[in-house]
C-alpha cells in the first residue's frame, strides 16, 4: 500500500516526467532571457517569451492544457489573446499612438522603399514552399521578412498556428539583430560616394496633413485589402488619437498601459506555445534560416530600389535609407543613421529613414492582408 | 506536391497589392500636400 502511494506521489511530480527535450528548451528559454537582460535584444518581448518557454517545459505544470473543459492559465491568455486575434491589434493601437508619420508625409516617395523591402517576404515564401511547407505555412514564414513581430503573430495565428513559437521567436530575434544583419549588406550594395549623399532637409508638415493621413490611408488600404482591417484600423485609430490632440488620455493609455499589458500577455503566450514537442523539430531550424534570408533580401531590395530611383531623381536620395524599409521601427532607421554617419560624420539620415521605416510597417500590413486573402 | 501556379498567383497578387496600395498612399499624400499648399498663400493674401 505504502509503495503504491509513493508511486502515485512520484508520478505527480514533474521531475519524474522530465525529458531531454525539456532540458534543451530550458536552455533556449534561459538563452532568450539572457539575450533580453544582458544584450538588451528586444527585452520587452524576449523576456516574457523566454520565461514562458521555461515554465511550459516544466513537466506536469497546468499552464497550457485543459482540464475538465477548463483551460489552464496561459492557455486562456493564448486562446483569447492570440487565437481570437485580440493582442496584435491592441499592440498596433499603441504603435499607432507612438508613430509620427511626419517624415513620410514630408517625403511621400520614400514610402516606395517600404514597398520594396517587402520583397524578402516573397523570397522566403517561395523558399519555404521549396522546402516542403504548405502555402499557409509559407505565407506565415514569409512575413518574418517584414520585420514586424505582431504582424507575424497575427498572420501565423490565422494561417499556421502550430508554427507560432518558432516564427515569433525568429521575427523578434532578427528584429533585434537588425544592427548586425543590415550594415554589411548596405555596405556591399552601395559605394562610398552614395553613402555620403546628403539629402535636403524635410519640409515642415502641417497638423492637418498629419490628421488626414490616418483617415485617408485607412480608407485606401482597407478598400483594397480588407483582410488587413484588424491591424490597420487599430494602427490608424491609435495615430488618430495622437494627431487629433484632443484625446491625450486615450493616446497615452494606448501607448503606455495598454501596449505594456498587451506585450506582457503576448510574450508569455507565445513562449508558452514552445513546448519541446512543438519546437524541437528540424522545421524550426528551417524557419530560422528562411527568416534570416527574408531579412537579407528585404534589406537588399530597399537599398537597390533607392539606387534605381536615383537614376530618375534630381534630388538624390541616400540609398542607405532604403534598408529602413524593413519595418523594425525605429531600429532600422537608426542603422541607416549609423552607417551614414560612418561615411560622413555630419550627415544625419535618421529623419529621412523614418519615412521608409513607417512605410515599411504599412507595406508589411498590406502583405499580411494579402496572404490572409489568398493563402488560407 | 507544391502548387507552384497557386503560389505564384498569391505572390504576384501580394506584391502588386503592396506596391499599388503604397503608391496610392504616396499620391494621396502628394495631393493633400499640393492642395494645402495652394490654400495657404490665399490665406496670407487675405490677411494682407
Amino acid at each position: 500500500m505504502n509503495e503504491f502511494s509513493i508511486d502515485i506521489f512520484l508520478s505527480q511530480m514533474g521531475i519524474t516526467h522530465l525529458s531531454w527535450g525539456n532540458v534543451l528548451m530550458w536552455a533556449i528559454g534561459l538563452t532568450l532571457i539572457y539575450l533580453a537582460i544582458k544584450k538588451k535584444y528586444e527585452p520587452l518581448l524576449l523576456l516574457p517569451i523566454g520565461f514562458g518557454v521555461l515554465v511550459v517545459n516544466l513537466p506536469m505544470t497546468p499552464l497550457m492544457g485543459e482540464h475538465d473543459g477548463v483551460r489552464d492559465l496561459l492557455n486562456i491568455f493564448f486562446h483569447y489573446g492570440i487565437e481570437w486575434d485580440v493582442l496584435p491589434p491592441v499592440i498596433f493601437l499603441g504603435l499607432g499612438a507612438m508613430t509620427d508619420f511626419g517624415p513620410l508625409i514630408a517625403n511621400p516617395k520614400s514610402i516606395l522603399l517600404g514597398a520594396a523591402a517587402q520583397f524578402g517576404v516573397y523570397v522566403a515564401f517561395f523558399g519555404a514552399l521549396a522546402l516542403g511547407f504548405s502555402v499557409p505555412e509559407a505565407g506565415s514564414i514569409g512575413i518574418i521578412g517584414g520585420a514586424d513581430g505582431p504582424t507575424s503573430i497575427f498572420v501565423t495565428a490565422a494561417l499556421a498556428p502550430h508554427l507560432l513559437g518558432p516564427i515569433a521567436v525568429a521575427a523578434y530575434s532578427y528584429m533585434s539583430l537588425v544592427p548586425i544583419i543590415q550594415p554589411p549588406i548596405m555596405r556591399l550594395l552601395t559605394t562610398e560616394k552614395e553613402r555620403q549623399i546628403r539629402m535636403k532637409q524635410l519640409r515642415p508638415v502641417s497638423n492637418l496633413e498629419k490628421l488626414l493621413f490616418p483617415l485617408v490611408s485607412a480608407m485606401i488600404i482597407l478598400l483594397l485589402v480588407p483582410q488587413a482591417a484588424p491591424l490597420v484600423s487599430m494602427f490608424m485609430l491609435g495615430n488618430l488619437f495622437r494627431e487629433s490632440k484632443v484625446v491625450d488620455r486615450l493616446s497615452n493609455a494606448a501607448q503606455n498601459e495598454l501596449l505594456n499589458l498587451a506585450t506582457i500577455f503576448l510574450g508569455i503566450s507565445v513562449g508558452a506555445t514552445m513546448s519541446a514537442e512543438n519546437f524541437l523539430q528540424p522545421r524550426a531550424l528551417l524557419i530560422f534560416g528562411l527568416g534570416l534570408g527574408a531579412f537579407i533580401f528585404s534589406t537588399a531590395a530597399g537599398v537597390l530600389l533607392a539606387k534605381f530611383m536615383n537614376l530618375f531623381l534630381k534630388a538624390k536620395i541616400n540609398p542607405l535609407i532604403g534598408s529602413a524599409g524593413v519595418s523594425a521601427v525605429p531600429m532600422a532607421a537608426r542603422v541607416s543613421q549609423t552607417v551614414g554617419l560612418q561615411a560622413n560624420p555630419t550627415n544625419h539620415l535618421l529623419m529621412h529613414a523614418m519615412g521608409p521605416n513607417v512605410g515599411g510597417v504599412i507595406g508589411t500590413l498590406v502583405a499580411a492582408g494579402s496572404f490572409l486573402m489568398f493563402a488560407r | 506536391m507544391v502548387d507552384w501556379y497557386r503560389a505564384s498567383i498569391i505572390a504576384a497578387a501580394g506584391l502588386t497589392s503592396v506596391f499599388l496600395v503604397l503608391m496610392l498612399l504616396m499620391l494621396s499624400m502628394k495631393a493633400v500636400g499640393v492642395v494645402l499648399a495652394r490654400l495657404a498663400p490665399k490665406k496670407t493674401e487675405e490677411k494682407r
